[in-house]
């Protein structure tokens, strides 16, 4: 796949990638922190439910996250490619998740990361604890301790992975034909899976030649930010949960729009906000650090929990206002005049936020478009209509 | 139909008719009153019976008088923190699970879908939603909700919350997975600090004496409901219409108060009653079970008078259908109209016992409060891995000594059918059938009735096979 201006997508651009010999462990959800897999000697990999689920539909009741399934099912045949696996309690489906697993796959080790839902001191002091116990799991299996070198250099990976996600998502955002809507998502979800050192490098490369190819390009009469010609193209914004669907990021390829912010599982809300040393200080005020200056495993942990629980949010965090607010100010910054809600089928957290949502935009006079999808299963021709008629609304 | 069936038919029929809250609190005020209430409780010949809807009707006809201040509440909270606190309690997945039995859900159901809640959801937050948009609930003070057992309650009590204005007096108690150390700490500091911002809010001081009192209150109710229990386990004849899976305001959102204590003390005396008849009568369950069905040969070779059910057996021509068979209970039932029940009792099949009856939680200690209420949340089988319900089951079942399990998968309830698996692969570890009822609790347009009595027949006739005579 070419974008315009000849840009090749990223999957092209990187023939070659590097082969890691380190052994995998899985995740789910991003309120995993990554930094504590790698500062562990794994190498991070989102289950991200590639396979449809056959064997998967025996463990769960029909009404259940089709994501879930399908994850179930890409564990089902992993074999022994993964060392580990790290499930959060993000909601009812995924303590399920871990349950089944857990029991139906024994000679896969398990790990439930209690994952808080409250924004305060003590939910913070909680989860930096809990991350501590999801350090000494993975150092059973890795038959090592985690020591302070290893997380700073892990932290510096994670972080550098995020400002150069935010990066190619600004480009995304000025410019979202250079990029394309699919080969942005795709990039997201690879650097979910590919080994982090290897990803920043090949992003790093991208991004680069995406620069260069711009400067050269600028010879080209701008295009102010949603015209072309005398047509305006409607700014809209993604929310939702995890969506991996190429054809439906086709779709926006295809179509005169521009996604002027995105907020999923599998978007923002895994790059946004970098870990900061004296995150918790500077949030709760309290001075961390030891006598002589130095940094210590607890703090590190601490400032890692402030970055996961304050990064944007899941509908399932508590501070339900604070979402709304997000949201809000995204609408403001980017100028969005639509909002197209998409949501996995059975996703209690997703699709109980939309009434309050709606009653928002409704007073802001900005539509939405609400569409429940089948992980794996996906309507595309349904899906395109509505959202073409959706655009011409807006 | 009795008095008192023919009391309620007349109050549904009222109140389908005026759905209206300020309607729902004149009729409370009318039947709250003492002599009303009193004639009320005369109508029923159970005395359990009795006590539940007296007790039913004062804490709802609290929650409705605004001279109270009145708190929403999710369902497994420690309610003697309300009670400690002065609070009214209103519980609206259980009033929820009314607007089944009162025949409205199809009205409340009908509000939630035009606010955009998927059909997908759980009917006890869609209604209760419902319920609160169509103005029927009482207007709450304070919304105070968790994540055990579920997410919905959450985001729910949130909309509630924005409905009524009352966004700052919302309050979620995050309940932490593990049951250890750390997450005691953790809940019981949320647990307090809400307290004492509820206390700021009323202008009050908190009262440690009232949390004590509570506690204690709660520790009596929770030792005549565990003799209740144990009461059961023996029993096979029940007082007419008793049916422990309509004990849920008093066992849980009446915990820490007086009536609850008195609820379960009435229960455990009439059960005890019967239990005696039974045993004077030498009525005994007896049947063998075929060699081979696992291994477990109980037998009961006291007395050899089998109980006989006026009705007759389902005529399979088995002679082990006329031991009385007994069933646990898991999750709830359908609230509307249904004959599930008639087909279990014609065929004597008696649910002795039901999961949401069960007392999880140890002795609270009234002198550590906060730290107690946590470790009762803490300790619910429904909190955490599934592995925490499955042994609280496996435990029911053999205190019981049932011969089969019935799980209703209520529709949209992603926390208990998900773990249906394991926990029908458990008990067949222990030579116990299990059958997983797919239906709705009050959506009986979401629910087959017919499907659910052929799928029960069904499991009547694999239970009845494993007896021999």
């Amino acid at each position: 796949m070419v974008t315009e201006n000849n840009v090749p997508a990223f999957s092209q651009f990187i023939k070659n990638g590097k082969i890691s010999a380190l052994p995998k462990a899985g995740w789910l959800c991003t309120y995993t922190p990554e930094e504590i897999i790698i500062a562990n000697g794994f190498w991070p990999v989102r289950i991200t439910g590639r396979q449809k689920a056959k064997k998967a539909e025996g463990y769960f009741p029909i009404n259940f996250c089709p994501f879930i399934k399908s994850s179930m099912e890409d564990l089902l045949a992993s074999g022994d490619e993964l060392s580990a696996v790290i499930v959060t309690n993000s909601c009812d489906g995924m303590r399920r998740f871990y349950d089944i697993a857990s029991k139906y796959i024994p000679d896969l080790p398990f790990f439930m990361l209690d994952v808080p839902r409250n924004q305060n001191e003590f939910a913070v002091r909680y989860f930096a604890n809990n991350i501590l116990k999801m350090s000494a799991f993975l150092e059973t299996i890795s038959g090592r301790k985690m020591l302070l070198p290893d997380l700073t250099s892990a932290q510096e990976i994670c972080n550098e992975k995020r400002l150069l996600l935010k990066k190619l998502s600004n480009f995304f955002r000025n410019d979202q034909k250079v990029i394309g809507a699919r080969n942005y998502f795709n990039i997201l979800i690879t650097s979910m899976t590919e080994e982090p050192g290897c990803f920043n490098t090949d992003l790093r490369s991208y991004l680069e030649y995406i620069e260069s190819q711009s400067r050269h390009n600028q010879e080209t009469p701008a295009i102010e930010s949603g015209d072309v010609g005398s047509r305006q193209i409607p700014e809209i914004m993604i929310l939702g949960n995890f969506i991996d669907e190429e054809r439906l990021w086709e779709i926006f390829d295809e179509l005169d729009c521009k996604i002027s912010a995105d907020d999923l599982c599998s978007s923002s809300r895994y790059f946004e906000n970098i870990i900061q040393s004296g995150n918790f200080s500077n949030i709760f005020g309290r001075k961390q650090e030891l006598p002589n200056g130095e940094i210590s495993i607890d703090r590190l942990l601490r400032d890692i929990a402030v970055r996961q629980l304050f990064k944007p949010q899941c509908m399932r965090m508590a501070n339900l206002n604070g979402k709304l607010e997000e949201i809000n100010k995204n609408i403001v910054k980017n100028k969005i005049k639509g909002i197209i809600y998409i949501s996995q089928k059975f996703c209690d957290n997703t699709l109980l936020f939309y009434p309050l949502l709606r009653e928002k935009l409704n007073d802001k006079n900005i539509p939405s478009l609400f569409i429940e999808i089948e992980h794996n299963n996906l309507s595309v021709g349904q899906i395109k209509t509505r959202i073409q008629a959706f655009l011409e609304i807006i | 139909m009795g008095i008192a069936e023919n009391i309620k038919e007349n109050l549904k029929l009222k109140i389908q008719n005026n759905l209206d809250r300020n309607y729902i609190r004149n009729i409370l005020r009318i039947i709250g009153k003492r002599p009303v209430l009193a004639a009320y409780g005369a109508t029923f010949s159970s005395r359990s019976d009795k006590y539940l809807n007296i007790a039913t009707i004062k804490s709802i006809s609290c929650s409705y008088n605004p001279k109270n201040t009145v708190a929403y509440g999710s369902l497994f909270l420690p309610y003697e923190m309300f009670h400690a606190l002065d609070l009214a309690p209103f519980l609206p997945e259980v009033m929820g699970g009314f607007t089944g039995g009162l025949g409205i859900a199809d009205r409340t159901l009908k509000e939630a879908s035009a606010r955009w809640y998927t059909p997908d959801l759980c009917t006890f937050h869609r209604s209760a939603s419902g319920a609160v948009e169509l103005d029927i609930f009482p207007v709450p003070n304070f919304l105070i909700c968790s994540n055990l057992a579920c997410d919905a309650a959450q985001k729910t009590f949130y909309m509630d919350a924005k409905k009524f204005g009352l966004e700052d007096n919302y309050y979620l108690i995050d309940t932490p997975y593990d049951n250890d150390e750390s997450s005691i700490k953790y809940l019981a500091a949320q647990l307090e600090s809400v307290s004492v911002d509820i206390c700021r809010k009323s202008g009050k001081k908190l009262d440690i004496r009232k949390f004590k009192k509570a506690i204690k209150l709660s520790n009596e109710f929770r030792q005549w409901a565990i003799k209740a229990s144990d009461i059961r386990k023996e029993l096979c004849m029940y007082p007419k219409g008793f049916d422990g899976l309509n004990f849920i305001l008093p066992f849980h959102g009446l915990a820490g108060t007086k009536d609850a204590v008195d609820v379960y003390k009435t229960m455990y005396f009439e059960l005890n009653g019967f239990l005696k008849k039974q045993k004077r009568g030498n009525i005994k369950n007896t049947g063998i079970r075929r060699i081979g069905s696992g291994g477990r040969t109980s037998v009961n070779n006291v007395n050899s008078i089998n109980i006989n059910n006026s009705n007759p057996s389902s005529g399979n021509g088995n002679a082990g259908s006329d031991k009385v068979k007994k069933i646990l209970w898991l999750h709830l039932k359908p609230y509307y109209n249904n004959n599930l029940f008639n087909l279990l009792e014609n065929n004597n099949y008696k649910v002795v016992f039901e999961e949401i009856s069960n007392v999880y939680w140890p002795v609270l200690d009234p002198e550590k409060p906060f730290e107690s209420l946590a470790i009762k949340m803490l300790s619910h089988p429904l909190n955490g891995s599934v592995q925490n319900r499955v042994n609280a089951i496996l435990k029911m079942a053999k205190d019981f000594n049932v011969d089969g399990v019935i799980m209703f998968a209520h529709w949209g309830c992603r926390h208990s059918n998900g773990g249906a698996r394991i926990i029908k692969d458990s008990l067949k570890e222990q030579d116990i059938p299990m059958l997983l009822l797919d239906g709705d609790c009050l959506n009986k347009n979401n629910s087959s009735e017919g499907q659910m009595l052929t799928r029960l027949q069904g499991f009547m006739e694999i239970v009845d096979a494993r007896y021999q005579y």
